[in-house]
Parts: structure tokens; sequence; C-alpha cells
């Protein structure tokens, strides 16, 4: 039987594991302190590079090569910029980890500004998180008050100061470059790529854009070293990995486990599929594509989820009930991409409003096999990279995925001009 | 000596270009060059809607995707992830397959073309683009035949006016960002955006009240004017040619012609003297200008215009237009032929070639060189007088005149643009838009001296608050050391003393006149104290010059200027001849009208002259004669007839030269050619200036009473821009601009009316209380319907001390 392994999250058994008090009892700013008064900047970011940590946030690029590529010689500005507007259906780590820790990603946000000579450091929290949005403001100010922010930290010569922004709402502003626009004041909208971040990002200068969780692991890397962070994981995919677990299981929850766990492990560790069983599975977010029950092996790091035909996303398992209309559900998600794509290219926009049109169509018995056809089109036309940011590409993922595994069931609606589902609650 | 900053070192063997392969062709392409653009200059066209070559790329449309080798690849497949042209940066050895050689970079294309037309409403039967569309003309060359969609399109309220010039449509908007980046990067009318987000979204003018969401009331029901802005901008109409659709239409141009029926004639436009390129596009079938729209001239407009170039020439075609001669007779005016009215002139200046009475011409700021070059000779030879000037506005004298030569390059590559007593975007829009963008997008450093906060403000890193006049010592010490400083100079800051003290500073300095024919005028010598060539009528050498190239001696008497000819219209002069001038909002003007002897009025259409005409001169318009307009630099550019003129209205230097002939003394010049040829003659590169002593504006004193400024504003009370609809409905009304500071002394309040009185008159407009004037100064537009500044000042006093006091 799989267990959890607290990393990221081994305040939350603590009582009040966001107060300062609690965080530094239990070696919190340690990792700062280490890293200002013992390395420099560039042993920093070698030592995260050896750790092999990669991004959470959904792309995996190694977060101390992320921090490597901020250019040395650039008379600018450099920022850290943490994205903490979690928004992928699913996921809800990022939210336990800064309403449970905020005080872990100050640090992990000092330890990058320090190995990337940033003197000023963001946070962009989602604008739904109330109670995450308070403490994190509560805890700058005690870091303000207790010398870990401001100036000469510590009392070293480091002087850092950190701004928290609330999102408005909109699930584009997780795409890195939208989520700058926006910390800068205009519409949310993904910038072309290149120039990325790295170099030309916030304000046009040298910006480290990190998930909450990649950050808070950072700190604790610096703390501990690389190899006992490797003690966990695979070779590519070392330590751990905090995934959200939602739907027909019985304890839905965030739990953390080494990467490489499998996502029946991870079920299990939710109290296993429910009695309504299980239909299929998206491994990290709606926004995967989904895959049948018989993939329960496949594990969850960058590369197993890549193998079983899927991604690792936002590690947040939904376990899609037996009794679910796939298509009902794949027309529910394609709603949210159709509000949420930000209009600016030509797939997105055109595409998540004509593939919701379609399921809708579909979904009410109104459509024809043609339309099955268009869909896959349409589908297929905003996919494969077409668009400016990943958003299409997610929106493309559950329709395409579902029409791989479930095509009977689109076909059965088209057939009985009718969802079966409803036509049986109605029977029932 | 050489700059050595304009050849960085380059270490040994590196290449200033990067050779790149599309298609299998070596292309040259310059280090950090967009593909899509070396691809082009390489001759390989990638398709695109959003991309723009002045603009920055925003990777929107997607229609320019392409494969190039080395491209992450698409997970489970062969192929490489497409990238778009406009946003991929030349790398050298890079290897680009286009639409043309990669089956992937084609179904990509094919598949974005097919997205865009799902929801495009494909009403091309009653678009204005239709022929001249690139969605249509990309479909036929790349896209499917028929749409395979059967869902409900987007709908919209069809063409919604966001502006009294412009209709948005937003079924066909294809969201390129154009129109919204040509506002944010070049105009910087931010005033249009994009509301909504996904599917949901489409480009429109701002909610008055951020408040309360617009959205419902914008989508549903037609735009109210208590929701939204208005897209009040004056350079508004370049998002219409630049839109790659039929999103945004011309209200003027609207359902009135189909490209293919169009005929593009290239010319100038007149409405100022930025020396903008246009193509006038005449309908076949009736003949009519049916639109104006940029032509591209790298060296003045780029591919833009302002609005009132665009839209303001409306006056071409409308019913005001003179079509024939008319005489007054019996207080009546009646038609008459050309022979009647050349009869009647001989009649009437018969004592003036007799030498027994003066006569006087007082000439308009928008004709061409060829007409004030027919205009003066006529004076000299036909009249023998000196009597004939332009400056129906403060103008430079003789002494002050800057003869042209600092070219918009030489602005745009300065290392310090002085801009004095000029507020550009209302007197030379181009100039203005052109500055705007090297200032925004490159940083050119510009220096103001202005009392107002003007429309480059923003831009300049110095900026003093003086009247014109002025010249401050921050300035002239800002452009010590500067290695390629230019002044330039608005007609209000043209004292002697002021271009001595400007010249004084090493700067090159060029004197910006704001009407389009201003410089030709000066060059001809349509000035009482100025020849031909800009010669001298003081200079033995000039005048004898000139006198032997007419084989007549040059009148010895020193001509009038225009207040002088009004102040003598009744009595010593028999005749004033008025060549397209209107003098309603000239100080003075009308009461000389009203009191002159005998007045010819020589125009295109009805003005407030013709009211006290005697004689009626129909003149064509620029779109009816062919000739040559010299703009603010000294650029002499063709004006090419693109239809005829109505009726038997002719070109202004054929009436002269006719009328000439008809008086027996013949001043050539019958064909535009001829008198350019002439001209050219005496012209011979020649560009220096004429000296000699006549009033300056006063430069202002140090005085403790408030003083007055005015000028004109872009859209004024201008005869012919009255006839643009559009135009007028976005004049702004009279107001005075009045210092926070003076306001609260005077108990003046924001928004309530003011009385403002001068020695000279007084009016009574709403003040607008505001910090962008500097205290002590009042500011008044010149002209705005029926009430301005020109009531205020007089010829001597261009700045009169003012007293101002609320009204209740
Ligand atoms: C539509 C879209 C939404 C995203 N939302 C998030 C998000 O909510 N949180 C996040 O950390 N990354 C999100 N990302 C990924 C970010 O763009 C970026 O890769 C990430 O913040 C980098 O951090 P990391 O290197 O630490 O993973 C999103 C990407 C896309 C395309
Ligand atoms: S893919 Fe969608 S969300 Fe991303 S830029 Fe394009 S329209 Fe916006
Ligand atoms: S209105 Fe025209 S220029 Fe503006 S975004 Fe739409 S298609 Fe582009
Ligand atoms: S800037 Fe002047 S020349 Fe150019 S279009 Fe406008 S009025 Fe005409
Ligand atoms: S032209 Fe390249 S994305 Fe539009």
């Amino acid at each position: 039987m799989a267990e959890e392994t607290l990393v990221v999250l081994k305040r939350r058994e603590m009582s009040e594991p966001w107060s300062f008090q609690t965080f530094v009892d239990s070696g919190g700013y340690q990792a700062i302190r280490k890293a200002v008064t013992e390395m420099t900047p560039e042993e920093v970011i070698k030592l995260v590079q050896d750790s092999g940590l990669r991004g959470r946030g959904g792309a995996g690029m190694g977060t101390g090569l992320k921090w490597s590529l901020i250019p040395k010689d650039s008379p600018k500005a450099r920022y850290v910029v943490c994205n903490g507007d979690e928004g992928e259906p699913g996921a809800f780590h990022d939210r336990e980890l800064m309403e449970t820790d905020p005080h872990a990603l100050i640090e992990g946000m000092l330890c990058a500004a320090y190995a990337i000579g940033a003197r000023h450091c963001f946070i962009y929290c989602r604008g739904e998180f109330i109670l995450a949005r308070d403490r994190l403001a509560k805890a700058i100010q005690e870091a303000y008050d207790n010398n870990y922010l401001g100036e000469n930290i510590m009392g070293t010569t480091f002087s850092c100061d950190m701004v928290l922004h609330r999102g408005a709402g909109a699930y584009i502003c997780g795409e890195e470059t939208a989520l700058l626009e926006s910390l800068e004041g205009y519409r949310g909208m993904p910038r072309p790529r290149p120039p990325f971040p790295v170099t030309e990002g916030l304000y046009a200068s040298p910006t480290v854009v990190n998930n909450v969780q990649s950050l808070q692991a950072a700190g604790q890397v610096i703390l501990n070293g690389a190899e006992w962070y490797r003690r966990w994981g695979t070779e590519k995919s070392p330590g751990t990995l905090v995934c959200s677990v939602s739907g027909a299981v019985n304890n839905p929850r965030n739990v953390e486990v080494p990467l490489g766990t499998s996502v029946a492990d991870v079920l299990e560790l939710c109290g296993g599929v429910d009695d309504r069983g299980l239909k299929a599975f998206a491994p990290g977010g709606w926004s995967t594509p989904m895959l049948p029950p018989d993939k329960l092996d496949a594990t969850m790091d960058y590369e197993g989820m890549v193998a079983a035909g899927s991604v690792l996303g936002a590690s947040s398992i939904i376990a899609v009930p037996n009794d679910m209309c796939i298509v009902r559900a794949v027309w529910r998600g394609s709603k949210f991409y159709s509000h949420e794509s930000c209009g600016k290219c030509t797939p997105c926009r055109e595409g998540t409003y004509w593939v919701e049109r379609i399921l809708e169509d579909i979904e009410h018995g109104r459509a024809d096999e043609r339309d099955l056809e268009r869909l896959e089109a349409v589908n297929n036309g905003m996919s494969g990279f077409k668009s400016l940011c990943a958003l299409a590409e997610f929106a493309a993922g559950p329709v395409g995925s579902s029409i791989v595994h479930f095509r009977e069931e689109y076909e059965e609606h088209i057939r009985l001009k009718a969802c079966p589902h409803q036509m049986q609650a109605v029977a029932s | 000596m050489t700059d050595v900053k304009a050849t960085p070192e380059r270490s040994g063997g590196a290449k200033d270009t990067v050779t790149i392969t599309v298609d299998g062709k070596q292309i040259e392409a310059k280090p950090g060059e967009l593909l899509i653009q070396a691809a082009e200059e390489g001759g390989v066209y990638i398709p695109r809607f959003c991309w723009h070559k002045r603009m920055d790329p925003v990777g929107a449309c997607r229609m320019c995707l392409v494969d190039v080798e080395g491209s992450p690849p698409i997970p489970g497949t062969q192929s490489r992830r497409p990238q778009t042209a406009c946003t991929t940066v030349v790398r050298e050895g890079m290897v680009v397959h286009t639409q043309f050689t990669s089956d992937e970079a084609n179904e990509a294309q094919k598949t974005i073309l097919e997205l865009l037309l799902i929801n495009h409403p494909l009403d091309c039967p009653i678009c204005d683009r239709g022929g001249e569309c690139p969605l249509q003309d990309q479909t036929q060359d790349y896209g499917p035949a028929e749409s395979r969609y059967t869902q409900q399109k987007r709908r919209y309220v069809k063409p919604v006016p966001i502006s009294p010039l412009i209709n948005l449509d937003r079924e066909r908007c294809i969201l390129c960002y154009r129109c919204t980046r040509f506002c944010e990067e070049l105009s910087g009318d931010v005033l249009i955006s994009t509301m909504q987000r996904g599917p949901e979204a489409f480009i429109f003018p701002f909610y008055k009240d951020p408040e309360t969401n617009g959205h419902d009331a914008a989508v549903r029901g037609p735009l109210s004017g208590d929701i939204n802005e208005t897209f009040d901008s004056y350079f508004s109409g370049n998002t219409v040619q630049i839109c790659p659709v039929g999103a945004l239409t011309s209200t003027g141009y609207r359902f009135k012609a189909r490209p293919w029926d169009m005929q593009n004639t290239e010319s100038v436009c007149n409405l100022c003297a930025s020396g903008c390129s246009i193509y006038a596009g005449v309908r076949v079938q009736d003949g009519n200008v049916a639109r104006i729209n940029a032509a591209t001239n790298e060296d003045t407009n780029e591919e833009w215009l302002c609005d009132k170039g665009r839209y303001g020439n409306e006056y071409i075609s409308s019913s005001e237009r003179i079509t024939q001669p008319w005489l007054r007779r019996d207080d009546a005016l009646v038609p008459i032929t050309w022979d009647e009215a050349f009869r009647e002139l001989a009649d009437k200046l018969a004592p003036v070639l007799a030498g027994d009475s003066d006569a006087g011409m007082i000439v308009g700021g928008h004709l061409c060189d060829e007409d004030y070059y027919a205009a003066q000779k006529f004076a000299r030879v036909v009249l023998r007088t000196n009597n004939i000037d332009f400056r129906t506005e403060p103008g430079p004298s003789a002494d002050a005149v800057v003869a042209p030569g600092v070219t918009y390059d030489d602005v745009l590559g300065s290392d310090l643009v002085v801009v004095v007593g000029t507020d550009l975007r209302e007197e030379l829009p181009l100039l203005f838009l052109r500055m705007r963008i090297a200032a925004s997008k490159r940083g050119l450093p510009i220096a103001l001296v202005h009392p107002r906060a003007v429309s480059l403000s923003e831009h300049a890193q110095l900026h003093v608050r003086a009247l014109p006049g002025a010249v401050p010592q921050e300035i002239t010490q800002a452009l010590r050391g500067k290695e390629r400083p230019i002044v330039l100079l608005g007609s209000r800051a043209c004292s002697s003393e002021a271009v001595a003290a400007w010249n004084a500073t090493g700067a090159r300095i060029a004197w910006l006149p704001r009407r389009a024919g201003v410089t030709g005028a000066l060059a001809s010598g349509a000035h009482p104290d100025l020849l031909p060539g800009w010669r001298r009528i003081t200079d033995d050498g000039d005048a004898a010059d000139i006198a032997n190239a007419w084989h007549v001696p040059v009148p010895a008497k020193a001509g009038l200027d225009v207040p002088g000819m009004l102040a003598a219209a009744s009595s010593d002069l028999g005749v004033l001849w008025l060549v397209g001038a209107d003098l309603s909002d000239v100080p003075g003007g009308n009461e000389a009208l009203d009191k002159a002897r005998y007045v010819v009025v020589q125009d295109v259409q009805n003005c407030s002259a013709v009211d006290h005409a005697d004689l009626i001169l129909p003149a064509a318009t620029f779109v009816e004669r062919d000739g040559t307009l010299t703009d603010w630099e000294g650029r002499r550019q063709q004006v090419n007839a693109a239809v005829d003129p109505p009726g038997s209205a002719r070109a202004d230097y054929a009436i002269l030269a006719e009328a000439a002939r008809r008086l027996g003394r013949p001043i050539g010049c019958r064909t535009h050619v001829q008198v350019k040829d002439e001209l050219d003659g005496l012209l011979d590169g020649r560009t220096s200036i004429g000296a000699a002593t006549q009033r300056a504006p006063e430069p202002p004193r140090n005085s403790d009473g408030l003083r007055l400024l005015t000028y004109r504003l872009l859209y004024d009370d201008g005869a012919r821009l009255r006839a643009s609809e559009g135009i007028r409905e976005l004049t702004p009304r009279p107001f005075a601009e009045i210092n926070t500071a003076d306001a609260e002394r005077l108990h003046v309040t924001d928004g309530a009316n003011v009385k403002i009185a001068s020695a000279r008159g007084s009016i009574t407009v709403s003040a607008k209380v505001t910090d962008k004037i500097a205290e002590g100064v009042v500011f008044v537009p010149w002209s705005q319907w029926g009430v301005g500044g020109h009531q205020l000042v007089s010829w001597d006093d261009q700045n009169p001390t003012l007293v101002v006091e609320a009204v209740s």
C-alpha cells in the first residue's frame, strides 16, 4: 500500500502551520539564510539544477534551468513572479499550499530572487482564493516585520520586496505571459514567445515565472540538498508531487507522493474508487487527455504520462464515474474553454466556439453523423500547436481523447437523437 | 570626420546579413528581421491578416504558419510544431518550408482560413471591402469552397457607427487587432479596444462608465451615445484602410462604389502642409470622387492620412460648388458666361490698367504653386502692383522667412528636435504622427516651447510653457553639443528676433507653415516683398532678374499686405480680387469686404465672401487639375487631375492666364506645364531668404494681465471642411482654456460660461479649467462654430491682454 510522502506539505498537520512562529520553529527561513550566507547565486542555481526539480505548473521545465537562463549581463531589473492563479479544472493543490504554508512560498521566492539577482517579487494569487490571499498578506507583513523581506534581509546585503496581486477570475491569466500582461495592468492575453519571460518578462525585463509548488520545493532543496530530494521519484522526474484527486473516489483530497507513483496507488490513498465505478480519468486536470481504466497503472510523472498517452499537466486526477455521460461531461468542459479562451488567436477563439456548439447539438439529440466529423475536424483544427498559447490544446484534449475512447457513446447519441443517460434518468 | 557610431565595430568576418533558405531559395535577410518580411523581400509571400510591417507583431490570426526546421516535434507524429512567420526572427542557416513546399504548412493555413470563415457572415455582395478583401482573396487562393458548419454563427447588430466617420460591423471582424494596435502604438488615441473575451470578444469603443457594463446593450441594441465613448481620433480613418476585412468602413464611402468600379489617381493632399500622398478614387460611372485613401510614400506620410485629409473633401461634390461665373446686378447674382465675365473684368480694370487706380489680390493658403506664380505675375504684370499677399493668418515677414530644406528624415533622425510655438497635431497632423511614432517606438528626443500641454508633451523631455516668440535658455542650452539638432518654428513663433536667436544655437531651422500652399506661395513670390525664387523686391539685382525674365519692369511701389489691402479696399483699391481666400474669420475681413469698392471672388464653392462679391469666377479643386504642391519641407509633389471640373470651372492659374490675355497683357502660363517650367527656371535651386523690413508678430510683453493664445484646431470653421458632415459633427464647440489658479482668482468654474474681452472685441464661451495651460495665458481656438480668437486679435497684436469674467 502506497504512503504519502510529505515534503512540501510537511506542515499540513501542525497547528496553525501558516503562522510565522510555527514556520520558524519548524526550520523556516533556514534555506534563505543558508543561501545568502553560505552560497553564491550560481551555487544556488547549480544546486536546484542538480536536484532535477521540474516545474509543477504543467510544462515541467527544470526549475534550476529556468533560473540559469536569466541573462547575466542585462542592465535591466530582474523579477520573480509566482504563478498562484491555479485555475485548472480539478486542481486545488496550490491553494492548499498557499493556505497552509504561505511562509514557505515567501522563502522559496526569496531563494529564487537571490539566485537571479531580483529585488522585487510578485505573487499572482487567484482572485477567488480569499483565505490564501489573507494568509499570504499576513505572512508577507510578518516577513517584513521580522526582516525576512525589505532592506538588508537578516542583516545581509540582500534586499528584496514582495507584492501580492489578486487575479480577477480568468483561467488564461495562469498562462505565464498572460499573467504578466495582467500584472502590468493590461488585458490578460498571452504574448508571442519568444521572447520568453526569462529574457523579456515583466516590464520587458528578465523574469522567472514559477508555480507555487516549484518554488516551495526549491526552498526545501536548498536547505536539504540535491541528493536528499532525489531520494524520491524517478531519474528524470525526481522528488515528490502533490496531486489533487476529485470525482469518483471516496475521499477526494490532495495527496503528496513520490513522482512515479501509479494512478491506482494515488486513488487508493484517496479511499479508492467509489461505488459508482470508474469510467475514465484525466490525470493532470480536465485539460489533459483522458484515459480509460486500463491505464490505471500509468505513473504520475512526466515521462510515464506521455507513455500512457496523456500528460502530467497539473497533476490533478479527475475520476469520471461510470454513470456519467461522457458527451455531457465533455460538453460541460467545452463551455469552460470557450468561456475562458482569451479570444486573441483564431484556432482557439473559433475552435472553442464551434466545438461547444456541436457538442451541445450532439448531447441534445440535434446532431447527425456529419456533425461528429465536423467536431473532429474543428477539434483537430484548433489543436496541433497552431494556437498562440496552449489553451486551445487543452480544450482539444478532452474532446479528442473522449472520441478515441468513447466513440460509440457519441454515435449512440446521434443514433438515438437523444442522450441515453438522460433517457435512463427519465425512465427510472 | 567619420561618424564612429554609425559604423559599429564588427568582429572580423561577421556578416551584416543572415542567410536563410525559404522553399529551397536562399535569401539574404537583415539580422533581427521577421521571417514573414524577409521571405516577402526574397519573393516568397506568406499569407497574413494581423501582421503589419509598421506595427509590432501579435501572432493573433495564425495565418502565417510555416514549417521551420529544428522546431520542437508534435508528440506522436512525424511533424514539427508550425511557427508563425510574423513572430519568428530570422537566424543564420534557418530552413523554412512555406505553404508552397510543405503539406503541413499548407494544411495549417487552410485550417486557419476555414476557422476564420466559419463565423464570417459571407456578406461579400454588400460589403465595401468586396473586391479588395484579403480574406476574400486568400479564400480564393487557398481556402475551402464551402463552409461545412450549420450551427448558429455569432450575431451582432450590423454596422454600428462608432463615430460619425466610422462604422463597425463586428460580424465581419476577424480580430486581427490592427485597428487597436494602430491606436495604441501609432496614433496614441486609445479609444477602441477589445471587449469581452474568447468567442465573444469584439472591438468597440470604451464604455463611458466602466462600472455599468455596457456589454448587453452594445451587443443587442444599437449603439447609444449614452453608453460608449466616440472613436474620436484625428487618425481613425487609417484603421479602415488597414482593416483586412470589411469590419471597419467609412460612413462617407459606404455602398458608394465597388473597388472594381473605381479609378485611382495618385496625388497630394492639400488640406495642410504635411504633403501626404493620396489616391483619389473616382467612381467611373458618375465621375465622382468616392473616397480618398493614403498612397504609400516613405518620405512623407508612410501610408497614413489624417481624417481631415481623408474625409474633409466632401465639398468637392457638394451642391455649394460654384460651376459658372456670376455677376451682381441690381443686388442679385445672375449667371453669366466666361466671355461676359472677362468683358466685365476688362471694364472694371480699365482704370487700373490705365494707371489711374490701384488693385489688390489676396490669395488663399491651399493653392498649387502654379496658381501662386500666375497670381503674382498677374498682379505685377497686368495690374502693375505688388499688392499681393497670402498671409490671411499671422505669417512670417519676409525677413523671418526660413527657407525650407529640413525634411521628415532629418527631423526623425535628429538627436534633439525643438518644437516652438506650434501644436503639431492640430496643424501638421502627419508630422505629428511620425514624430509621435518615432518618440514612442525609439525615443526620438523632443523639446517643446508652448504654453499648453499639447499633443507631443507626453513625449517631450523638456517642455517650457512660454508664449510664442520666447527663446528659453534651458532649451538653447539643451541644444548645445547636439550633433543633428533641429528647431521647428510654428508661424506664430517666427519673429525675426526669434529666428535670429534660434539661428545662433547652430541648429537647423525649419519654419512650419500650416496651410498646404504657403511654401509654394513664398517660393513663387505671392507676397508683397518677395519675387519668384525667394528673391527680395528691395534687392535691385533680384528685381532685375525678374524684369529680364518677364521683359517688363517689376513695379517699384511697395505692395500692401493683407491688412493693408483690407484697409484700402474702400478707398485706394478699385478692385479687390480674392483667389481662393475665405476672409470670414480673418480679423477685419468681413468689415472690409462690406465696404470694398469692387470684389472679385474666384473660388471653388460658396463662402461668406460670395455675399460681398461683385463678380464670381468658378475655380477647379485640386482633384480637378494638374499642378504641384510644395510641403513644409520644400518637397514639390505632383497634383494630378482625377476628374473634370464641374460646369465651366477652371484651374486658378488658367483663369488668370486667360484674363491676362483678354486684358491685353498676357502672362503666358496657359498650361500648368508652362507655368511650372517658368517657375522652375526662376527657382533654379534657390532657397535663400528674402529680407525686407515688415511687421513681425510682436513678441509678447510681460504684463500682469492675462494674455490670449489662439490658433486653429484641425477641425475648425474652414469653408471647405463645413461640407463634411462627419467632421462637422466632431468639430469642437468654442471654448476657453484657462489655468486653475487664474480661474480660481477670477471665480471661473469649469464648464461655466466666461466673457473674454480684448481691445478689439469680446466673446462668451464655455471655460475649460485645467493645469494643462500655463498661468497667465488663455487659449481660445481661432474659429469654431462662428466664435473664436480671431474676434479678439488684431493684426498688430496676436496675444492681446484680456479681461476675463465669469458669466452667471
Ligand atoms: C491556459 C494555461 C493556464 C495555465 N495555468 C497555470 C496555473 O494556474 N498555474 C501555474 O502554475 N501554471 C499555469 N500554466 C503554466 C504556466 O504558463 C507556466 O508554464 C508555469 O507557471 C511555469 O511555472 P513552473 O516552471 O514552475 O511550472 C498555465 C498555462 C496555460 C497555457
Ligand atoms: S490559444 Fe486561446 S487563450 Fe491562448 S492566446 Fe489563443 S485565444 Fe487566447
Ligand atoms: S475591425 Fe478590422 S482591423 Fe480591427 S480587429 Fe477587426 S478585422 Fe482587424
Ligand atoms: S496631414 Fe495634412 S496633408 Fe496629410 S492628410 Fe492630413 S490634412 Fe492632408
Ligand atoms: S500574420 Fe502571423 S499570426 Fe497573423
